[in-house]
């Protein structure tokens, strides 16, 4: 649950502006978080815009309004906007309330949203080896025994 | 005791309700009446540290209501300020999850109840009431009751027949509720607005 009037968080992610929305949302958090994504692409030059809905409570006509101008006003800066993880349950309300956001890109994840705006992942090559090396120096210190001796026993990450 | 639940996360609530049983020497599934004022007094403790905001007020009414049997008190309030809404969204979800009302039934009632009582704030601030009652027969349901003493809507046919386009929403607040409810019932006139939705659990 979020105060009335509790900030909401803007994340950068190299050239895209992440928002993820919690809990419940009042209007004035939206319009004051509205201020500032675009204030925030303006400054960072940001390409993309995420609005995470996955731990929303409700999302109501005001809100998709909301989201829609955002969206709208993102797009005359040149930023493309995706909405992602909605609920089935809110999902299907509104699709009862007669209320499309065919305006706004939608994706089902994070991830999906963030592939629509050209980021992939990609691994650094080597970094397997580190994080076998980093695995076993944990079991290694999980394995220590109450009087602090270092366990001698082959650890589970070198099978 | 899926109540807490509703307010903190898995973990928080799973080490809550432990604690309370532990602190009353309770074990196993079953809960002895003789013993449900302490644990609920643990688990309210419990709740004003862990639960935040609005939410902590309505997590303790809503704790205080169980009491094995009985039907969830119905809420009335006020709409004053943006804290007024999201206590009513809140007091939606709540005795939706007390009536045993699905996820998907949470979600239509809180939306109804977010958009009517956005409409008195946003129309007839301070002058309007929205009231939430459980309804048991004849069939299990929640009656949303939004009743205002504003000016009235004014192109109503037009927003009942969704061709309306207003300033703050997409237009499609009362419509949407409409649509939510399995009973939708409105008046307006010059002296004011009444709303009844009733949606089935």
């Amino acid at each position: 649950m979020t105060d009335s009037d509790a900030r909401i968080p803007i994340i950068r992610l190299w050239d895209v502006l992440l928002v993820p929305l919690q809990g419940d949302v009042t209007d004035h958090q939206v319009a004051t978080l509205s201020q500032s994504v675009l204030a925030a692409i303006q400054t960072k030059g940001a390409a993309g815009l995420v609005l995470d809905l996955s731990g929303l409570l409700v999302v109501d006509s005001h809100l998709c309004a909301s989201f829609a101008s955002l969206g709208g006003a993102a797009a005359l800066m040149g930023v493309r906007t995706v909405l992602c993880g909605m609920s089935p349950d809110i999902a299907f309300t509104l699709q009862m309330m007669g209320i499309e956001l065919d305006q706004l890109h939608t994706a089902l994840s994070l991830e999906d949203a963030l592939r629509f705006l050209g980021l992939e992942p990609a691994r650094r090559k080597g970094t397997k080896g580190d994080r076998a090396a980093s695995r076993s120096l944990a079991d290694a210190m999980l394995l220590r025994n109450p009087l602090g001796e270092a366990d001698t026993s082959p650890s589970k990450a070198d099978v | 005791m899926a109540l807490v639940g509703r307010f903190l996360s898995v973990i928080t609530t799973r080490g809550l309700i432990d604690r309370a049983l532990a602190d009353a020497a309770v074990r196993g599934e079953e809960v002895p009446p003789e013993k449900l004022p302490a644990i609920k007094r643990a688990i309210e403790d419990g709740l004003r540290i862990f639960v935040a905001g609005p939410a902590r007020e309505i997590s303790i009414q809503a704790l205080r209501a169980i009491d094995g049997s009985s039907m969830p008190d119905a809420f009335l309030a006020t709409i004053e300020e943006e804290r007024d809404v999201q206590n009513a969204r809140l007091a939606a979800r709540v005795m939706c999850g007390e009536l045993g009302g699905t996820s998907l039934a949470a979600q239509r009632i809180s939306t109804s109840v977010s958009e009517l009582s956005r409409n008195i704030l946003l129309y007839a601030r301070g002058q309007g009431t929205i009231e939430i009652v459980p309804l048991l027969s004849p069939r299990k349901a929640i009656l949303v009751r939004a009743v205002d003493r504003g000016t009235g809507i004014l192109h109503l046919a037009d927003v009942l027949a969704g061709r309306y386009q207003s300033k703050t929403g997409l237009g499609r607040g009362i419509v949407g509720v409409k649509r939510l409810s399995d009973r939708f019932e409105i008046t307006s006139n010059a002296s004011g607005t009444r709303i009844e939705a009733e949606t089935w659990l």
